[in-house]
């Protein structure tokens, strides 16, 4: 996530290596033109992440999004990467609003507080605001259900399991993780009744080489597939090393850790991305939270891994169909929790509780 | 028997002229290293310091939002630079700052909205400053009184202020914590009554009162007894016990003074533009960066406001280069190259080289013996 | 001796050497024959560093011929001038800390280093050590060995090379006296067989003992060659200052005054616990002054401190004009009126970065009018330093400059300056002049005597039995932590004080 000082004068010290950096990274940061010739000046459109777009994780899911808007529609995009959450971000906001953008996107929840601010002093700028809850006249905010794809990734851990125990890396004890972990853990018991899901929490969205460690205590406890809710492929390599299978999250990493690979629930921004910016740029964009879920495509799974059987594979495509038609939902209501004890789905939005066949804390 | 060619020694008499030119050339020169880079990168330095110069300077909220960021880097460098000017290695200004933050959060939502700002605001400001002073007596009194490694023990104490941080926030139901927000842990607000009344954008008069402290500190230190002694502790610690000056108390005082600073760095950022104890608010690295602009500005307290307001104008400048395309590695780099060029300049201030043609004679402070 | 025919050694014609516009050396003439101890006198800064370093191929002359052996000479580098047999001895020795003896013996001798048998170099060394009287370890490293030892290296390397001529820069400035006089008998030795030594100094007593003849330097000009016999120190110290000295007058012995400083059984811990004093008793009445000798590390500093404060004794007792202040601590003593001149003027006395008028409030800035309550009077410092910079003619200071810019005469002056500002009843003072020149020596020694003219009870504790037989009224011997002999001036000579301070107890009673 963000870079603390220190290691940025350490980094420093890595300048000749940072130089290839900043070349190599030239195309997430400059300014798309996407080619047209229609007259007047395209709309400025803004995105700011937490952590630098090549971190083949969120942020780079949603740069693929922006990328994608930047293919269909005449947009003037900045990218502004690696911008600490919490209330210095404000400025950001405003320098980009002040800038002349119409619309600015603002990926992490963190951003929230700010952006609401900023977006008090800007009234004639559309800010979008990525799995918070606040909103304004000219706010928005907008997630996806990634409980579906989580679903389905369990589905293929609780079939490549032998040891009947998964271990999931995961970054903090909140509502949209816990709802992560059920769905997935469900999946699981969905095709092996047997297998438990053990969580360990990270308290960081990406820290690699805590990632790492985290993984590593949980194949050491015998786990022999890996699920994660975190931003960097570390869990995976930590799987790959260890002969163990890995689920991944955000993108497809099967680049990272090519045997361990099975799948791992994606994002897909740039349909929503694209539709915002012709709202805006029409005049029909209202305030509202957006949920997007895999029958709208913001939500699917990455390539299977060659380790998925076929029967594993149509299982999962089968689910999948169901769940797009909508005849079939993740969460039963009522639900069993951790404890057995039977209780009302209630809100999953504020889910504090574990089902069963998850070992561990939910309050972290 | 070698003869070399050149050699470094102490610099007898530093010019006014060139302890004044010595940090602007630093300046200069690590600009110019950074537009080489720029260059290499294929932008054009000049309009990136022009945007730069712009973004923290160009506007009203370009101003306002420097001047806010260099709030905290006054009092967080006004702490390192007092501490280190009588050897004093407390580099927990990072701890101190986040505790700072931590007590005077509490004392503010402990207090509530019944309190009126006129005493609620002195008193978690004065919070933040104990608590800040607390956490650096936790290194100094072992320091003075058994002779432990205050390097160790105040860096020890920055992750362990951190993780304390994290763990109301993200680890219980702390008082710190706000209970109407679910989806993400996040600090409770500070109630109006204790909040940094703003007057200029997102301004607040957290600056008033950090550059109150910075000329407070000058005057301490150059103007009163107490400052006398502890620039001759610092200086000669054995001088001072010849003189009759009770070393301990001193390094004692000023480690618990140093601790304030930074405390009181915090607690102006809790109350200020932060509005509660938020860890991804505070985690900034501001108690580092403070030794920077303690180092910069020669621990003299009054150039540390300058040298934090042209850090704070750096650090806000970095996400306005991306709009127009500059890396934010580079930022990064400048901001590295000009505290590399400082304490390079400082070096050639302090010390001269000469080739061996001087004769032992000449030269001041010839050791007669 | 002065036979013209014999070919000089080495002859130095109107040498010329300007470093930055500072006329180093103007036209200076010096010759060396073979077999002498030859001295060059004067004060710091006369220039003899500058003509020896020019004789030794570290410096070129602006001006003027070198004739070695009866021919001119060109020397571009130290080693040419080792080449033609002559090494130099600096300050501040050259070797190699990490290496043993023998390793720097060969050093830039033998290119290979690596290749050469070590036990044939340690051998070398032991027999080369043992012919000239320089006993040391040919397998230690050099950063083990103490000062006195690393300058037998320097001048074992000149010897392993074969040097005819050896420039000795300030030798004794870092030895004991026991140490001086073992390194004069291997001079002696080295010109038995007929090499030259050149000894640089501005010891009066050492040049008369040691050298043959003396060559005298005042502001870069040679002023006077003069062969030792018939030199008196009189007349030399003229030559080398320009001016009459006053040498230090002492008004006869009339210790008839109020005892201002009584000890009495005093015990002090050392560094490592043990005791270092242990339980000495004297007194030191206005109007006097006690010198106390000894061969350093017998406890001096431990007494000093306990006297002063700095250290808590373990049992005893110090009063100061009638107050007992053995429990007390520094500031306590300071406000009883008590002056201490430390050994080490720099970083104890004096505060190296803080301002000359700075440390010369060092003492009383806790009052008026260095301070007004607890606020510091910055105008005071400055006219109250114009002041004593005057008066007690500290020379060198720029205004706003740390005082370890100036010159150790001039450090002494300060520190004396400000402690005898106090107007003390007691003043404690550690070699005094140590290291300083004979002008500043003499400025030292008066201001000493001042005070035991104005009714101060003085402490004096030096290494220089000179400098004690001059100023003191009384002496006390300490040896091992003890005091081993009291001895009035009258009863006191060199001889009975060096038996003393060996440990043999005095058998006549005070």
């Amino acid at each position: 996530m963000r870079t603390g000082n220190l290691r940025r004068f350490i980094a420093l010290l890595l300048a000749l290596a940072m130089v290839a950096a900043a070349c190599g990274s030239d195309e997430g940061t400059e300014t798309t033109e996407a080619g047209g010739e229609t007259g007047g000046d395209p709309m400025k459109v803004a995105f700011v992440h937490v952590s630098p777009v090549a971190d083949k994780g969120w942020s780079w899911a949603h740069d693929q999004g922006a990328q994608y808007l930047a293919a269909n529609m005449d947009v003037d995009i900045t990218t502004l990467e690696a911008i600490p959450e919490g209330s210095d971000s404000q400025r950001v906001f405003e320098d980009l609003a002040a800038a002349g953008n119409e619309l600015i996107f603002g990926t992490s929840f963190g951003y929230m507080e700010p952006m609401l601010a900023a977006a008090a002093n800007f009234p004639d700028v559309t800010f979008m605001h990525a799995t918070g809850f606040m909103s304004s006249d000219n706010m928005g905010n907008y997630f996806g259900a990634a409980e579906e794809g989580r679903y389905l990734t369990g589905i293929a851990a609780g079939a490549a399991t032998q040891t009947n125990l998964i271990g999931y890396v995961a970054a903090f004890p909140i509502p949209e993780v816990l709802r992560g972990i059920n769905a997935f853990t469900l999946g699981v018991q969905e095709v092996n009744p047997d297998a438990e899901v053990q969580v360990v929490w990270t308290s960081t969205w990406f820290d690699p080489p805590l990632e790492s460690t985290a993984a590593q205590s949980l194949l050491d406890a015998n786990a022999d597939v890996i699920a994660m809710h975190q931003d960097s492929a570390a869990p995976g390599q930590a799987a790959e090393a260890a002969g163990a299978k890995w689920v991944g999250y955000n993108t497809d990493m099967t680049e990272f850790a090519e045997t361990a690979w099975l799948t791992a629930p994606v994002w897909d921004w740039g349909p929503f991305y694209l539709t915002t910016a012709q709202q805006v740029a029409d005049g029909s964009w209202q305030s509202e939270a957006y949920y997007g879920n895999m029958a709208d495509g913001m939500v699917d799974i990455a390539p299977f891994g060659p380790s998925v059987s076929d029967e594993t594979r149509a299982t999962i495509e089968e689910r999948k169909a169901q769940i797009i038609d909508g005849s079939f939902s993740v969460f039963p209501d009522p639900i069993v929790d951790q404890d057995g004890t039977s209780r009302e789905l209630g809100d999953i939005f504020g889910m504090d509780y574990f089902v069963e066949g998850v070992i561990g804390s939910p309050t972290g | 028997m070698t003869v070399r060619r050149i050699i470094v020694e102490p610099r007898g008499l530093a010019s006014l002229r060139l302890t004044l030119t010595v940090p602007l050339l630093s300046v200069l020169a690590a600009l110019i290293i950074g537009g080489i880079f720029l260059w290499i990168t294929g932008d054009n330095p000049l309009t990136v310091y022009g945007h730069m110069v712009d973004a923290a300077f160009g506007s009203s909220r370009g101003v306002s939002e420097t001047l806010i960021s260099a709030t905290p880097l006054i009092l967080t460098g006004l702490a390192a630079a007092i501490a280190f000017k009588m050897l004093v290695w407390n580099i927990g200004a990072e701890g101190q700052f986040l505790l700072g933050a931590i007590v005077a959060a509490g004392i503010a939502i402990a207090m509530g909205d019944g309190v009126p700002a006129v005493l609620a605001i002195p008193v978690v400001i004065m919070a933040g400053a104990i608590g800040g002073a607390l956490w650096a007596a936790v290194s100094a009194v072992p320091r003075v009184y058994l002779g432990t490694n205050e390097i160790i023990t105040t860096l020890m104490l920055n992750f362990i202020a951190l993780n304390l941080m994290n763990y109301l926030i993200f680890g219980s139901n702390s008082p710190w914590r706000d209970p109407l927000v679910s989806t993400f842990p996040t600090g409770r607000p500070i109630p109006d009554g204790a909040s940094l009344p703003r007057f200029f954008n997102r301004l607040d008069v957290g600056i008033f009162i950090a550059i109150a402290v910075a000329i407070f500190a000058w005057y301490l230190v150059n103007r009163t007894r107490w400052g006398f002694e502890v620039r001759v502790v610092g200086d000669s610690a054995e001088t001072a016990r010849y003189a009759g000056i009770q070393v301990p108390r001193k390094i004692l005082g000023v480690f618990l003074i140093s601790g304030a600073f930074a405390g009181l760095a915090g607690a102006l950022f809790v109350a200020g533009p932060v509005g509660a104890l938020d860890p991804r608010s505070l985690d900034l690295g501001l108690g580092f960066t403070g030794i920077i602009v303690a180092a910069l500005a020669r621990l003299n307290a009054l150039a540390v406001i300058p040298v934090a307001i042209l850090m704070g104008a750096l650090n806000n400048a970095g996400p306005s280069l991306q709009s127009i395309g500059v890396p934010p590695e580079i930022v990064t780099m400048l901001q590295g190259a000009i505290l590399i060029f400082a304490v390079g300049g400082e070096f050639f201030i302090a010390n001269r080289l000469r080739r061996p043609e001087l004769p032992p004679e000449v030269l001041a402070g010839e050791a007669a013996a | 001796m002065s036979d013209s025919t014999e070919t000089l050694t080495v002859d130095l014609r109107d040498i010329h050497k300007q470093f930055y516009g500072v006329k180093a050396n103007e036209g200076v003439n010096f010759q060396l024959r073979p077999g002498e101890v030859h001295a060059l006198l004067g004060e710091n800064g006369a220039g003899k560093s500058t003509l020896c370093s020019i004789l030794a191929g570290l410096y070129r002359p602006d001006a003027g011929e070198m004739i070695i052996e009866g021919e001119p000479v060109v020397f571009k580098s130290p080693k040419d001038a080792l080449a033609a047999g002559i090494g130099m001895v600096y300050q501040h020795f050259r070797l190699v800390p990490n290496l043993t003896v023998a390793e720097n013996l060969a050093l830039g001798h033998h290119n290979l280093g690596v290749m050469v048998d070590q036990k044939d170099l340690q051998r070398d060394a032991t027999q080369l050590g043992e012919r000239y009287g320089l006993p040391v370890d040919p397998t230690a490293r050099i950063w083990q060995l103490s000062v006195g030892e690393q300058q037998r290296v320097e001048i074992l390397k000149l010897l392993y090379r074969d040097a005819k001529v050896l420039i000795l820069d300030e030798p004794t400035a870092v030895l004991t006296p026991q140490e001086s006089q073992s390194l004069f008998s291997t001079m002696r030795q080295l010109t038995d067989e007929g090499r030259s030594v050149i000894f640089v100094s501005h010891k009066l007593h050492e040049v008369k003992q040691v050298s043959d003849r003396v060559s005298v330097m005042r502001q870069g000009q040679m002023v006077g060659e003069i062969d030792t016999a018939d030199a008196e120190p009189k007349d030399l110290a003229r030559m080398m200052v320009g001016r009459d000295l006053e040498l230090p007058t002492r008004a006869e012995d009339d210790s008839t005054g109020q005892p201002m400083l009584v000890v009495r059984d005093l015990r002090v811990p050392g560094d490592r616990g043990l005791e270092s004093v242990k339980g000495v008793s004297f007194e030191v009445r206005s109007g006097e002054v006690v010198g106390v000798a000894g061969v350093s590390g017998n406890g001096q500093r431990e007494l000093a401190y306990g006297l002063v404060g700095l250290r808590r004794p373990t049992s005893g007792s110090v009063t100061l004009d009638g107050v007992d202040v053995t429990e007390e601590n520094v500031l306590e003593h300071i406000r009883q009126g008590l002056a201490y001149i430390p050994q080490n003027r720099l970083g104890m006395g004096l505060s190296p970065g803080l301002t000359t008028e700075d440390n010369l409030g060092l003492k009383a800035f806790r009052e008026a009018p260095y301070s007004k309550g607890r606020q510091l009077v910055p105008a005071a410092f400055k006219s109250r330093g114009k002041d004593l910079i005057e008066q007690y003619d500290i020379r060198g200071v720029v205004p706003g400059l740390p005082i370890r810019l100036l010159s150790g005469g001039n450090l002494q002056k300060a520190l004396l300056a400000r402690e005898v500002e106090m107007q003390p009843k007691i003043l404690i003072a550690r070699s005094p002049t140590r290291g300083l020149d004979v002008g500043a020596t003499e400025a030292v020694r008066n201001s000493i005597l001042r005070e035991r003219s104005r009714g101060t009870g003085v402490l004096l504790m030096s290494e220089d039995l000179d400098e004690l037989l001059a100023l003191s009224d009384r002496l006390i011997v300490l040896y091992e932590g003890e005091i081993v002999g009291e001895l009035t001036a009258r009863m006191a000579t060199a001889e009975r004080l060096g038996l003393l301070m060996a440990g043999q107890r005095d058998e006549v009673a005070p």
